[in-house]
């Protein structure tokens, strides 16, 4: 039996968690930047992916979202696997993709009712349309994107990435540029979606605020590997500690 | 001799980067070039020597041929004044529209808050902005030693060292020029949707999903590179080519035409990129490669082909045959496509193939 071949029941467990990454390895030409990474989601689990400048992040992130191709391991997203069912997979995921990658000369509106089509909805939620209300994003629905600010834009972002409900959300340091009250009002949101809808969000951030306040669990990307991961019981010991999450962080990555 | 030569040579390099230690800006240009040069990729490297081999064909045939030199020789004696009015034009606006934008850049600049000596940075940005002009001189010394060699002792060497000093003259002077006018305003360009023609609705609907206005982003592409700027630069030069005494219907038909095949040639290259940026945007989504495809290029594709009936249309009024209107319109229309369609295919190849 191979190091990936699962009994039945770890397929169950599979297919109901959001995001199962499995001996993921990548890189670009000849340089590896990820060297084996394994994480799993669970069902309206927040999960933070931290790590110094250049760790591979964004590369994890890539992966798992298809815009690069992996060089070995396995990734699975609500059971179907990003390699073998990819539109089954991509089905199920959201992704807030970085605001300078938003198409300049579609409007706002568009953009939507093109993630909206592609996803094969028959309207874009009214959840969505209530967020875009909260975020005072409505009055840019007709602008051109290459009009918006870089917080409008990366508002624009995060609502393309939770069209049509999906089951993992992943979101690359999506608070950049936001306003705190717009921050605030996204956070918030993310929590309800966890839990009303059971996705699983995996989000690549230096913020520790966010760790502090809202991840369920952390994990710690270095060397193209994952050294450490907290669960929120950990976090919450370190936060009311003296020495608090910086300093454990700060001496988990200088080892 | 020849070892002598390359002594000189070496020691002008090592002064050359000695000097540049203290000049940051050129030494910045200098060490991006480098970079540029290692870490080229294989197909700019092709480009490179294809460029390269054009050159050595054109060099070959000119130094091989002697009778191809010489009369490349009269022809260049022979229009040498309008070839200096060409340099020295051409000269002046580059050093002008440099000196304009290269100011602007240089405060904005990462390298603005050095302690460089204000003589040491003046000759700096006389060498940034007057490069290409410098170029040009450097590859027309080039050039012209080497047709040199071949009329040697010959009348054709003293028609060549004219026309050589007439179009450098014409070089130096537009240099000159372009540091007498005044410094024109550096350009803000507006971002190109300003361009793109839209339908106000006065209460629009919620959105509904559809992949429609992909089709409109190619187009749209198209409307925001159509500056008018870059219209009136290719219609001024359009109108002086007419030749004299041609009536304003012909002048009509021309710019037509021309208008015609600038927006299909802006339409190729704008679906060429749209496409690349298409998959990077929408790689994450549950959308075929195909689907995408048919989506993003069927209205760029029916706009190709209007853009050929009409091309062929204004041929047949300018008094070709309406088989040879229609066999030119139908070849740019297909050759566009084609462009359209391969550039497609291969911004898809690359998206998918990123990380391999």
């Amino acid at each position: 039996m191979s190091e990936w071949d699962v009994s039945s029941d770890d397929e169950r467990a599979v297919s109901e968690r959001p995001l199962e990454i499995r001996g993921l390895r990548a890189g670009y030409g000849s340089r590896v930047v990820i060297d084996g990474v394994s994480l799993s989601i669970e069902p309206g689990e927040w999960f933070v992916l931290m790590g110094p400048n250049g760790c591979g992040k964004s590369t994890v992130l890539d992966c798992v979202v298809s815009r690069l191709a992996p060089a070995g391991g396995d990734i699975h997203v609500a059971g179907y696997s990003m390699f073998t069912d990819a539109m089954n997979a991509k089905s199920q995921l959201g992704y807030g993709s970085a605001p300078e990658s938003l198409p300049n000369l579609l409007t706002a509106r568009q953009c939507l009712e093109v993630h909206a089509g592609a996803k094969g909805l028959d309207a874009v939620d009214a959840d969505l349309l209530d967020l875009a209300d909260e975020l005072k994003f409505l009055p840019y629905l007709e602008s051109f994107v290459d009009t918006l600010s870089l917080g409008t834009r990366q508002k624009l972002s995060v609502l393309l990435c939770l069209v049509g409900e999906p089951k993992l959300i992943v979101l690359d340091e999506a608070f950049n540029g936001l306003d705190p009250a717009s921050a605030l009002i996204v956070k918030r949101h993310l929590r309800y979606r966890l839990e009303r809808h059971g996705a699983g969000l995996l989000l690549a951030t230096h913020s520790l605020d966010i760790v502090e306040h809202y991840a369920d669990r952390a994990a710690l990307l270095m060397d193209g590997q994952l050294k450490r991961e907290w669960t929120r019981a950990e976090i919450q010991g370190l936060t009311s500690e003296g020495s608090g999450l910086e300093e454990s962080l700060a001496q988990a990555i200088s080892g | 001799m020849g070892a002598v030569v390359v002594c000189a040579a070496k020691a002008l390099f090592v002064e050359l980067r000695e000097r540049l230690r203290s000049t940051p800006r050129l030494k910045t240009r200098y060490l991006v070039a480098v970079n540029r040069a290692h870490t080229r990729s294989l197909r700019n490297r092709w480009g490179l020597v294809g460029l390269f081999g054009a050159c050595g064909v054109v060099v070959g045939v000119l130094l091989i041929r002697r009778d191809a030199s010489i009369s490349a020789t009269a022809w260049m004696y022979r229009h040498r004044i309008f070839l200096a009015g060409a340099g020295a034009l051409l000269s002046a606006a580059s050093v002008s529209m440099r000196r304009a934008s290269k100011r602007a850049e240089a405060a904005r600049s990462w390298l603005a808050a050095l302690p460089v000596p204000a003589a040491i940075a003046r000759w700096e940005a006389v060498a940034i902005e007057t490069g290409p002009a410098l170029g040009a001189i450097g590859i027309m010394a080039t050039a012209f030693g080497m047709v040199a060699l071949r009329v040697w002792s010959d009348r054709s060497s003293t028609d060549l060292a004219d026309s050589w000093c007439a179009i450098t003259g014409g070089i130096i002077l537009g240099a000159l020029i372009g540091y007498a006018v005044p410094l024109p305003k550096p350009e803000e360009l507006p971002p190109g949707s300003r361009y793109v023609p839209q339908r106000r609705v006065r209460e629009p609907p919620a959105p509904r999903p559809s992949l429609a206005a992909l089709g409109a982003w190619p187009v749209r592409e198209m409307f925001a590179r159509a500056r008018p700027k870059v219209v009136t630069r290719a219609i001024v030069p359009i109108l002086l080519a007419m030749p004299l005494g041609s009536t304003a219907d012909v002048a009509m038909v021309v710019i037509g035409l021309s208008a015609v095949v600038g927006a299909m040639v802006l339409l190729v290259t704008a679906s060429v990129s749209v496409s690349k940026a298409s998959y990077r945007w929408l790689g994450p989504l549950p959308l075929s490669g195909a689907v995408l495809a048919r989506y993003l290029l069927t209205r760029a594709l029916v706009w190709i082909t209007c853009g050929g009936l009409v091309a062929a249309w204004l041929l047949w009024v300018m008094g070709k045959t309406v088989g040879e209107s229609l066999e030119i319109g139908i070849l740019l229309a297909v050759l566009s496509s084609l462009i359209v369609a391969g550039g497609c295919l291969n911004g898809m190849y690359r998206a998918t193939m990123r990380g391999r």
